[in-house]
């Protein structure tokens, strides 16, 4: 127990600094509070390898080799050059993330949320120049706050498979300066916490302030990571005031649920302060999106191929496959209906943007489904395996 | 004993995952982590030639802006990693300092100031 609470902390205290360092730069602090903030950050990274040495020793292990893997790899794939990391090299350089409302260089959305970006200028600050390997290490060191709070959920066998869950679905997207990953790993964990804190109403964990103000952090985390973290924690929020009503109890939660609503301003003040400054591609919200979609709305063949794309991803049916299995031993009817209302809520959004996109249609699935599935995936394999937690084999 | 070996399988399963990520899905390069944090480390891996070449040459004239030819500005490879690797240095469509490819025809309002293996940098 004292050891999870030291977990919990560590996480806390994490995303914590991740969203000051944002703050930091979003007030235009001074530079050395910044890296004293990010020397914070490495610090307690350092006890949590530290302070309990064998413990939790896989996690430690693991991501020491994400690590060196990153140190290793140049950044060459397209988005992370020409988006998260080119908005990075522009904090770095120009030192306030309010340097987009130029538009200079449109091609990398100057609109998108820049909390990942903000960390990696950080990271590039301390070391005083930027190159084209270390800053999206950052990118890397934003998984462990929701990697060490599971720890505290499960048992070592488990963590063991949960780790494996994240190599499996996340793979590369740990090193390699795309934010999907972070995505989907933020994403699942905001609906773990919204799980044990607002719709479980048994859930030990339900009054601990310690847990509200972590789900504070990382609902606020997911938002500002990427656009589609605002449309995933949107579906999060609808999900579990559709339940708490079916419920009746929503009262009993209401003041939780408001609290937890306030993580979504910090990235409703960045969109605000990017469209009154005409600042964005507006690839979606725009005059045109009843010209995209309705041609495409009538035409079967559309539906398939959406559907080709997002469901006959092999790790997406594997991870269906497991999620089924684990309520086919352990029946658990709240969360089934929790997690598969969020799917089915979520893939009803990737549906209506997909066929509302402005470019060709086969192009954009080729290019974005694998990445944006991988939330849904990850959520599906993590609750098919929490839901087995207390599961034994009786003889 | 059961669960000693159930951690067993999920270590090794671990480690074959993180395997065939460094081997196959990484671009992993030994000599870019013996030096990860020198200010050119990679570069060579993760840019066209001609990027490259066209951020030392601004660096060496010690421009504040730069122009691309119309052949450049087409591919979307080069214009977007020369905009994003030449950074602060600005791409500016009306900088008079333009770069051309080394198989174009530089206009007769063009100076060339210096040929390069894969540019030209002209003042127009």
């Amino acid at each position: 127990m004292q050891i999870n609470n030291l977990n919990e902390k560590i996480t806390l205290i994490l995303s914590f600094l991740i969203l000051n360092n944002y703050l930091f730069l979003s007030l235009s602090f001074p530079s050395i509070l910044i890296k004293i903030n990010f020397l914070t950050l490495l610090f307690i990274i350092l006890v949590f390898y530290f302070k309990n040495l064998l413990e939790n020793p896989f996690l430690k292990i693991f991501f020491l080799i994400i690590i060196i893997i990153s140190l290793g790899t140049p950044t060459y794939e397209w988005d992370p050059r020409s988006i998260w990391l080119f908005h990075a090299k522009r904090i770095f350089y120009d030192n306030s993330i309010f340097s987009v409302v130029d538009n200079y260089a449109i091609f990398s959305h100057n609109d998108y949320p820049t909390l990942a970006p903000a960390l990696a200028a950080s990271l590039a600050s301390l070391i005083g120049h930027w190159n084209e390997v270390f800053p999206k290490l950052s990118f890397s060191l934003m998984f462990l706050p929701p990697l060490i709070l599971i720890f505290s959920f499960l048992k070592s066998t488990q963590y063991l498979f949960f780790l494996n869950i994240v190599f499996f679905v996340i793979g590369k997207y740990l090193f390699n300066g795309w934010v999907d990953g972070l995505v989907a790993v933020y994403f699942c964990i905001s609906t773990f916490l919204m799980y044990i804190l607002i719709i479980n109403n048994t859930s030990q964990y339900k009054n601990r302030i310690l847990y509200l103000l972590i789900a504070f952090c990382f609902f606020a985390t997911l938002t500002l990571i990427k656009n589609e973290g605002i449309a995933l924690l949107f579906v999060l929020f609808v999900i579990t005031v559709l339940i708490k009503l079916a419920k009746g109890d929503l009262r009993r939660d209401v003041s939780k649920l408001l609290l937890l609503s306030f993580s979504f301003l910090p990235i409703i003040l960045w969109k605000y302060y990017c469209y009154s400054n005409g600042v964005g591609y507006n690839d979606y919200i725009n005059y045109d999106i009843l010209l995209n979609l309705l041609p495409r709305v009538q035409e079967i063949k559309n539906y398939t191929l959406i559907s080709y794309f997002l469901f006959l991803n092999e790790k997406f049916l594997i991870c269906l496959l497991f999620f089924l299995l684990s309520f086919w031993i352990k029946w658990d009817r709240e969360m089934f209906s929790f997690v598969s209302m969020i799917l089915i809520f979520y893939i009803f959004i990737l549906f209506f943007i997909f066929l509302s996109t402005p470019y060709d249609l086969y192009w954009q699935l080729n290019s974005t489904a694998a990445r944006v599935v991988k939330s849904l995936s990850f959520l599906l394999s993590f609750f098919g395996l929490y839901n087995l937690r207390n599961w034994t084999v009786v003889k | 004993m059961k669960i000693n070996k159930i951690n067993l399988f999920f270590i090794i399963l671990c480690i074959a995952q993180l395997y065939y990520i460094f081997q196959f899905r990484s671009g992993f390069e030994i000599e870019v982590f013996k030096k990860p944090l020198g200010k050119n480390s990679g570069i060579v891996y993760a840019l066209p030639s001609e990027v490259i070449e066209l951020r030392d040459i601004l660096k060496k004239h010690q421009v504040v802006d730069f122009n691309l030819s119309k052949k450049l500005k087409q591919s979307t490879l080069l214009y977007q990693r020369s905009v994003e690797f030449s950074y602060p240095i600005r791409f500016n469509k009306s900088s008079k300092t333009t770069f051309f490819l080394i198989s174009e025809d530089i206009p007769n309002n063009c100076k060339l100031i210096e040929t390069k293996k894969y540019l030209q940098l002209t003042y127009c």
